[in-house]
């Protein structure tokens, strides 16, 4: 595995070449997540066997495009503020930031905008528009933008697209049509034991993960990061993926949470497809 | 802006207003509790000034104990700095369900972070905290909190609304009639964008669970005044929204 690790525990991030102009920048913890992250894995373990109960770290990613212009998606949580402000120097070099697109506000994918644009003063911020009120959101000067629009790195065409899953109103996803690169953000969140940081999908079949093991894990995640699909229809919820598959070509899936899936992504795609139908019908044991 | 609500329950926070004329508030909740302040929520960065001014003058020489996070969006967070550096002492109450160093300020030692589990119930000072899972909620580790001393519910998100800035310092019963369904409407389908995709029967089926298992006096939301005059009507209010929005 080619990866360039910067910091360590709750600053760790680690870097990898996903095409020749594209990085996945990955926060995990490693070895301490059951320390920092409660050991969620075990709870999950003790009411879905299948779960791997080692599995407590989640990824938080970022990407980098390095075309004619610059694009990095979201901006990795608080404690790794000064690790991605050291990534970016190592990959941009002399290069200028010129966009920063963000997903949603949220700390984990947003905390880090600031710190950012202290480093590169020229950027443009980009969020999500047909909304009010964006300075208590600190996007008061953010380049708004709606579902369709087209922004053109060199090579690369970023597509702006209404997301079919989403928690935060302020969210949008993103699709890139040269690669079929698609950042769907929170979408099909999953957890992985130290053994498996900085893998990609492809890589995680050696250490026993697979598009069953994917779909099952799915589907307990995501009752958890989309709480509302328990009063959704799971017909139309697989309506609405099977629409999305038909209208975009996905050769890349690089969400905010989830190993990158690369290779084989039609079987991964299915996999995701079952589990958000069963999620719909999970029982979410809600505390009221 | 201090707003007294009910006991020793006080609202502060100021509100955002769009070029169209709706506001949206932004409000923190404050409970003397016999020197023992609790805050429920930190309110926005852009309106420190008035939030530090209005929180100094509530609270006179007692320093906040515990400020408890609904949620860790920069709405609900933005102004933690500005309070810590008044009173470094302060401690958070977060849920179980949120990983702090991805949600909270870096600069925000552990030792200050205490957990809360839904279900889970705590003295802090000289009352009782409930806690339970946030029904309707833009984030997941979003936690509600119930007062057991003045049957507060404090939602987060779930219950703002938008409203004209004439409404910006009136509580439900001060209003002619209440907080209208529309503003309700507005605020939900808004903040709430896959309310669209759900049916509406069964979010509200959900939401009477929270109202018939414990007695609420006041709805507490973080944008929008609170809700004391008349609860049950509100309620309705909202459910007819969500039936607006929801299939």
């Amino acid at each position: 595995m080619n990866v360039k690790i910067y910091g360590e525990g709750i600053n760790r991030i680690g870097v990898r070449q996903i095409t020749p102009q594209i990085y996945w920048i990955c926060h995990c913890i490693g070895k301490d997540a059951e320390k920092h992250n409660g050991g969620f894995a075990a709870d999950f373990a003790r009411i879905n066997p299948n779960i791997d109960p080692t599995a407590n770290d989640i990824n938080y990613n970022s990407y980098l495009f390095m075309d004619e212009k610059t694009l990095l998606i979201d901006t990795l949580g608080p404690a790794q503020h000064n690790t991605i402000l050291e990534v970016l120097s190592d990959l941009l070099g002399e290069r200028q930031l010129d966009y920063l697109w963000i997903s949603h506000t949220e700390l984990p994918h947003a905390a880090n905008a600031t710190a950012i644009r202290r480093q590169y003063p020229d950027l443009q911020l980009m969020a999500v528009g047909g909304h009010d009120h964006y300075e208590i959101h600190g996007l008061e000067d953010a380049l708004l933008l709606d579902y369709g629009d087209e922004l053109k790195l060199g090579e690369h065409e970023i597509e702006i697209i209404k997301p079919i899953f989403l928690d935060h109103a302020l969210t949008q996803w993103l699709y890139e049509r040269k690669t079929g690169f698609l950042c769907p953000v929170d979408w099909a969140l999953m957890a992985q034991n130290e053994h498996q940081s900085f893998l990609f999908m492809d890589e995680m079949e050696a250490t026993g993960y697979s598009p069953e093991r994917f779909m099952h894990d799915v589907s307990i995640t995501n009752c958890v990061v989309f709480a509302w699909l328990r009063w959704a229809d799971p017909d139309q919820i697989a309506e609405a993926i099977d629409a999305f598959f038909a209208k975009y070509d996905i050769r890349i899936f690089a969400a905010s949470h989830t190993q990158v899936i690369r290779k084989d992504v039609p079987a991964y795609l299915a996999a995701l497809r079952e589990a958000m139908r069963r999620a719909v019908t999970a029982d979410y044991n809600l505390v009221y | 802006m201090i707003k007294h609500i009910v006991d020793d329950l006080y609202q502060i926070g100021e509100s955002a207003i769009d070029q169209d004329g709706w506001c949206e508030a932004v409000r923190i909740y404050v409970a003397l509790n016999d020197g023992h302040p609790l805050l429920f929520d930190a309110g926005s960065h852009i309106h420190r000034g008035q939030i530090m001014a209005d929180l100094k003058e509530l609270l006179g020489d007692a320093a906040p104990g515990h400020i408890f996070l609904t949620h860790t969006e920069l709405p609900h967070t933005g102004n933690l700095s500005a309070i810590l550096e008044a009173w470094p002492g302060t401690k958070f109450v977060v849920s179980s369900g949120i990983l702090p160093h991805v949600e909270m300020p870096w600069w925000v030692k552990p030792e200050q972070i205490e957990y809360a589990h839904a279900g889970a119930c705590h003295s802090y000072g000289s009352r009782q905290v409930s806690f339970s899972d946030a029904i309707l909620k833009d984030q997941p580790g979003t936690q509600w909190m119930f007062d057991e001393r003045t049957g507060s519910l404090f939602t987060g998100d779930a219950f703002g609304y938008l409203f004209p800035e004439a409404c910006d310092r009136q509580f439900d019963d001060e209003m002619a009639d209440g907080v209208p369904v529309d503003y309700f409407r507005r605020y939900h389908e808004s903040a709430f964008r896959f309310l669209p995709m759900v049916s509406g029967d069964k979010v509200k089926a959900d939401l009477a669970k929270v109202m018939a298992k414990r007695q609420v006096n006041v709805i507490a939301p973080t944008h929008g005044n609170a809700i004391r005059g008349d609860v049950p009507k509100h309620v309705a209010r909202v459910n007819e929204a969500l039936s607006e929005i929801c299939q």
